[in-house]
Parts: C-alpha cells; sequence; structure tokens
C-alpha cells in the first residue's frame, strides 16, 4: 500500500468520529497507513469539543453514536458558519436509501458503507477530499 | 210461472192476479139500454105516425090501433134487443178482452193457455166476433196487437231472463273477482312476508360479512404491521451485525494483505478461513437485509437501458472460475444483441445466484446452459410449481439456465423459492447455502415484473425459466448503494 506523498505537501487531517473501538482502530490504522494524520473521537460530544480548538480537512462521522446521534452532529456542523465548508463523510451501516437520503440532507457530502472495504477505503477517502477542494472547500 | 222474476213484488202487485180471478172484469150495460130505448122510442114514433097516416081507416076502431101500436111496441123491443145483441155484445167481449190484457200488463200469459186457445170459447180472451163489420176488424187488430204484445213481453222477458242471469253471472264473476283479489291479497302479503324476511335474512348476513370484513381488514392490518415489524427487525439486526462485521472483516483483509507484515502458512490460512466464514455471514446478512428491504416495499429498481448480453457476459466471467475448478463446461446461447430497460445490477445479481446455484448442484464434467430467447406479447407459459400458467403482457426475454445435476425431488420444487427453505440435497452439498438466495431472486424477478419457475426431475438436472419484460418498470432513483460480497 502506497503512502500518500509526492503533490501532497501535508498529510491531510481527518478526524474519525467512531464510537466501536475496534472499527475505530480499523480506519485509524487503515488512514495512517495510506499516510493522513488521524485525530479521534468517541462521541458527538467529544468531538464538537475538538472542533471549537482544531479545523480537520475532513470529517469522517459514524451516524450511529451514543447520546447525540451523528445526523444531529452533522446539522450543527454545517449551522456553525465557521465549520460551513468541512465536509462530512457519514460511516454507516445503514444501508436503507432512506439512510442515505437522510445523511445527504444533513449536510454530508457522502456515505461509507459499513463494512468498509479496506483495499479501497483509503482511496475513497482520498477522492472525497478531491472532491471537496474541486467544489470550492477551502483546505483550511 | 211469471211471478218468479218479480223476486219481491209489491202488496198491490201481489192482490191483482186474485183479484183478477175473484171478480171477472165488470161489462157496462148501457150501450144496450140505450140502444133498447131508442129502438124502442123509435119503434113508439113509427108506429104513431103510421097511425096518424092511417087515422081515417082506423079511428073507429081504436081497439085494434092500440092492439096494433102494442104489436109493433113488441116487436120494436125485439127487433132492439136483437140489433143490441149483434152490435153490442162484440164490443162487450172486446172490452172484456182489452180490460183482461189491460189487467195482465204486469204477467202475461197467466192463463197458461196457448195464444190462439184464448181467443176461442172458453178461452179469458174470448173475441168470437163475426160481424163482418168494423168492430170485427177492430177485433182482428186486438188479436193481432194481443199477439204482438205477447210477443214483445216474450222477447222482453227474454231479455229480462238474459238480464238476470247476466246480471247473475256478472255478481258471480264479481264475487270470484272477489276471491281472486283475495288470494292476490294473500299472495302479495305471503310474498311480502318473504321479501321481508329474505331481506332481513340479507341484512343479517351483510351484517354478518361485514363484522368478518372488518375482521379480516383488522386480521390485515395486524399481519401487515407484523410483517413491517418483521422486515424493520432484521432491517436493524442486520443492521447491528454489519456493525461487528466491519472490524471481522476489515481486520482480516488487512492481515491477509500484510499490510504490516507477514505470516506463516498457517496463519495465512487461518485468515483465509476467517475470511471465507465472514463474507459467508455477511452474505447472509446482506440477502436477509435486500429480501426485508423488497418486503417493506424499499427495494427500487435503477432503471436504465442496457445490453443483457453484456450482463450475461460480465457475469459469465466471474462465474467461469468456480465451472472451471469443477470441470463443468458453461455454455451459452444468446439471441442478438439485445437493449432492454431495466436495473442491470440487479439482473445481474439474478444471473450470478441461478448460475451459481447451477453450478453448486452440478457434478464434475457436468454441463451448465445459458439461453436468451425473446418472447413475442402475447405467448403463453404453463408455468411450473410455484407458478400458474399465465400469458406475457409485453415483449419479453426467456432466460433459461440449464444444470446436469442432481435435480430436485418434486416435494422439494415448490418450496425452493421460499424463505430459509433448504433442500436436503441443498444441506448435505454444501455448507455455504444461505437458504435465501432463490427466495431473493424470485422477489428481484417480480420486482422487474417478471416470473420465474423450474422444471426439474431428479438425477436429471433442472433448468430455471426466468421471463422478464424488456421494458420493466418506471425509472426511479436507485439506492445507489452496493454490498460487498
Amino acid at each position: 500500500m502506497k503512502r500518500a506523498d509526492g503533490p501532497e505537501k501535508r498529510a491531510a487531517r481527518i478526524l474519525v468520529v467512531e464510537d466501536n473501538p475496534m472499527n475505530m482502530e480499523l480506519v485509524r490504522d487503515l488512514l495512517q497507513a495510506y499516510g493522513y494524520q488521524v485525530e479521534e473521537a468517541i462521541d458527538a460530544e467529544k468531538c464538537w469539543q475538538r472542533l471549537k480548538t482544531e479545523t480537520p480537512d475532513l470529517i469522517l462521522l459514524d451516524l450511529q453514536l451514543p447520546k447525540v446521534g451523528g445526523y444531529v452532529l452533522a446539522r450543527a456542523i454545517r449551522r456553525n458558519k465557521r465549520l460551513q465548508a468541512l465536509p462530512v463523510v457519514a460511516m454507516t451501516a445503514y444501508v436503507m436509501p432512506d439512510d442515505q437520503e437522510k445523511a445527504k440532507h444533513a449536510g454530508c457530502i457522502g456515505v461509507i458503507t459499513k463494512p468498509i472495504n479496506t483495499r479501497t477505503f483509503p482511496r475513497e477517502v482520498e477522492g472525497y477530499l478531491k472532491q471537496s477542494r474541486h467544489t470550492g472547500f477551502p483546505v483550511k | 210461472m211469471t211471478n218468479q222474476n218479480s223476486a219481491q213484488p209489491k202488496p198491490e202487485e201481489r192482490r191483482r192476479p186474485g183479484a183478477d180471478q175473484s171478480e171477472p172484469p165488470q161489462i157496462k150495460t148501457g150501450l144496450t139500454r140505450k140502444f133498447t130505448v131508442g129502438i124502442t122510442l123509435l119503434v113508439l114514433m113509427m108506429s104513431l105516425v103510421f097511425c096518424s097516416f092511417f087515422y081515417r081507416e082506423v079511428r073507429h076502431s081504436l081497439g085494434t090501433v092500440i092492439g096494433l101500436v102494442l104489436v109493433f111496441l113488441f116487436a120494436g123491443s125485439l127487433l132492439a134487443l136483437y140489433l143490441s145483441r149483434i152490435i153490442v155484445v162484440p164490443i162487450q167481449r172486446l172490452v172484456r178482452a182489452v180490460k183482461t190484457v189491460a189487467r195482465e200488463h204486469e204477467s202475461w200469459d197467466k192463463s197458461g193457455l196457448p195464444p190462439d186457445r184464448r181467443f176461442r170459447r172458453g178461452g179469458d180472451l174470448d173475441l168470437r166476433v163475426q160481424t163482418n163489420d168494423e168492430i170485427e176488424q177492430l177485433a182482428d187488430e186486438f188479436r193481432v196487437m194481443v199477439k204482438q204484445l205477447e210477443n214483445s213481453c216474450q222477447s222482453l222477458e227474454t231479455i229480462i231472463k238474459d238480464k238476470s242471469s247476466i246480471a247473475q253471472e256478472k255478481s258471480k264473476l264479481a264475487e270470484d273477482l272477489k276471491e281472486l283479489n283475495w288470494q292476490k291479497e294473500n299472495v302479495i302479503k305471503e310474498r311480502t312476508r318473504e321479501v321481508v324476511e329474505k331481506n332481513l335474512r340479507l341484512y343479517e348476513t351483510s351484517e354478518e360479512l361485514q363484522f368478518q370484513k372488518e375482521g379480516l381488514i383488522g386480521m390485515n392490518e395486524q399481519l401487515e404491521k407484523t410483517s413491517r415489524m418483521k422486515s424493520e427487525f432484521l432491517a436493524s439486526m442486520s443492521h447491528e451485525l454489519r456493525t461487528p462485521m466491519n472490524s471481522v472483516l476489515g481486520f482480516a483483509e488487512v492481515l491477509k494483505d500484510k499490510m504490516f507484515g507477514d505470516l506463516n502458512e498457517r496463519q495465512e490460512k487461518y485468515i483465509s478461513n476467517i475470511l471465507a466464514s465472514g463474507r459467508h455471514l455477511l452474505q447472509l446478512i446482506n440477502n436477509i437485509l435486500d429480501i426485508s428491504k423488497v418486503e417493506a416495499g424499499k427495494m427500487k429498481l435503477l432503471v436504465e437501458p442496457y445490453s443483457i448480453n453484456r450482463v450475461i457476459d460480465e457475469v459469465q466471467s466471474v462465474i467461469k472460475t468456480l465451472a472451471y475448478k469443477k470441470n463443468i463446461e458453461l455454455k451459452s446461447q444468446l439471441c442478438p444483441n439485445v437493449i432492454i430497460h431495466g436495473d442491470a445490477a440487479k439482473v445481474k445479481q439474478i444471473l450470478y445466484n441461478l448460475l451459481s446455484n447451477a453450478i453448486k448442484f452440478t457434478d464434475e464434467k457436468g454441463e451448465v446452459a445459458i439461453t436468451l430467447g425473446e418472447i413475442p406479447k402475447g405467448h403463453a407459459f404453463d408455468g411450473g410449481p410455484g407458478t400458474e400458467a399465465f400469458v406475457v403482457s409485453e415483449e419479453s426475454l426467456l432466460l433459461q439456465v440449464r444444470d446436469t445435476g442432481i435435480g430436485i425431488k418434486p416435494e422439494d420444487q415448490t418450496r425452493i423459492f421460499e424463505e430459509f427453505e433448504q433442500t436436503e440435497q441443498t444441506r448435505r452439498r454444501s455448507q455455504e447455502g444461505t437458504g435465501l438466495g432463490l427466495a431473493l431472486t424470485r422477489k428481484l424477478v417480480h420486482l422487474h415484473g417478471g416470473q420465474i419457475w423450474i422444471r426439474s426431475a431428479e438425477g436429471q438436472g433442472t433448468t430455471v425459466f426466468v421471463v422478464l419484460p424488456e421494458k420493466a418498470g418506471k425509472p426511479e432513483e436507485d439506492d445507489q448503494e452496493e454490498h460487498q460480497i
């Protein structure tokens, strides 16, 4: 697996919001192995705290979170002026068409279904990063 | 006999016939008297004239004169009597007859004699007048009149009789009519009662039906609710199962890909086992999810034009490796490229399921063939176990997947499309089956508006028939998701 180097001067920072520690570990390891800088938050509250002090390049958001759900967090990010341009990609094991619609409606630019394909996952994330840049999302 | 018609004779009418019998018509004798006096006076005057004329000759014999006068007087009286007889008697007879007839006006023919006898001697209308003058003519005319009167009376009586019989008839008819009316009313009453009873019964039946219907609707709602709950339960179950599967498959894949270092041979084998079992489990979960999506009405077709031949080629290239492993010949007979409208991904899934099943149940050196043909509108199919005969309503494709495998027992043929149904043969043959593949396949075929059925004999292979409309469903947004299998 190649490292994300070359044209990327600085490794993009990705904030992963995931309550399941094992899934968190898998995503973190895969993204790190690909060369991304990974930040972790185990629930919506922790994520919100982090977003007060730092702005990542992309958020990978599990929609099923304890207490405050992923949809609520996504909408909160969209409503916040400072974070308006921050791309949020949902991760969910909910695969009903409705769920996808709901995620998009809440302000996610994409949805990655679980279980993730470890071979394509990092490239998927890369694709969303590029897409957000092309569509005018500022890179910090 | 004439009286019987007057049912209630008035007292005076009753008295009259009796009066007729007790006092015969009184004949006035004034005429006779006048005649006699007249003739006598005439004879007296004539004898006086005679005496005065012959006075000179007879004056000396007064006695003779007186004697002569007396003789003349006597002779004149006799003459007068005779004359009065021949003139007055017929008139008297006429008068009597007229009176009799006049009193008979109510009841004609009381004497009971035939008309001719009545006019003869002894008859009550004795009209023996042979005076050869106006009186005889009068009597003759009277006879004629009486006869006519009699005839008239008789015809009148006949008419009355007829009338009364008509009246009787009429009253009888009226009674009959009354009877009929009564019967009619009874019948109507009876019918009305029957109708009312029937209505009542119908009403009761309809109430009962309504009640049953409501019960059924309630049951149906309950069933729908249960079915929806089941689907929702399965969907969330699948979700809950997919979350840990994320870690299982993810870490196994990472290890197998040696992303973080090498593995020894045994470790690699174990990781492969974990991955294979994990993927099987995921397939099971995905199938459950798909079926519950179809049942919850959430599975939608992404309809677009596509080449069915290309789809078959793609599936074949995946299946080829499976067939190759078992040394099974994979044949295909396609028709010239057909572009159809449907959900290519789901048709691929259908084909993949059918072909992998065919290979799974076919022994080494067997044969699996896929045949594609176009079916015109109106073509009739007999169907098969679990699918009734039908007629295709639009241009369709007929896909046949034929294998030379172990076949399906007749008793299993109807249940193989049911969820979680596996034949004994399946269980023995593979641990991989989910019991959902064919159920899902059938649901996907139905979603396209198609039909699927099988024809099989144990030990002689199986043919699966799939009829797919060339233009399936309405173009709708798909759920845009893909399952990793």
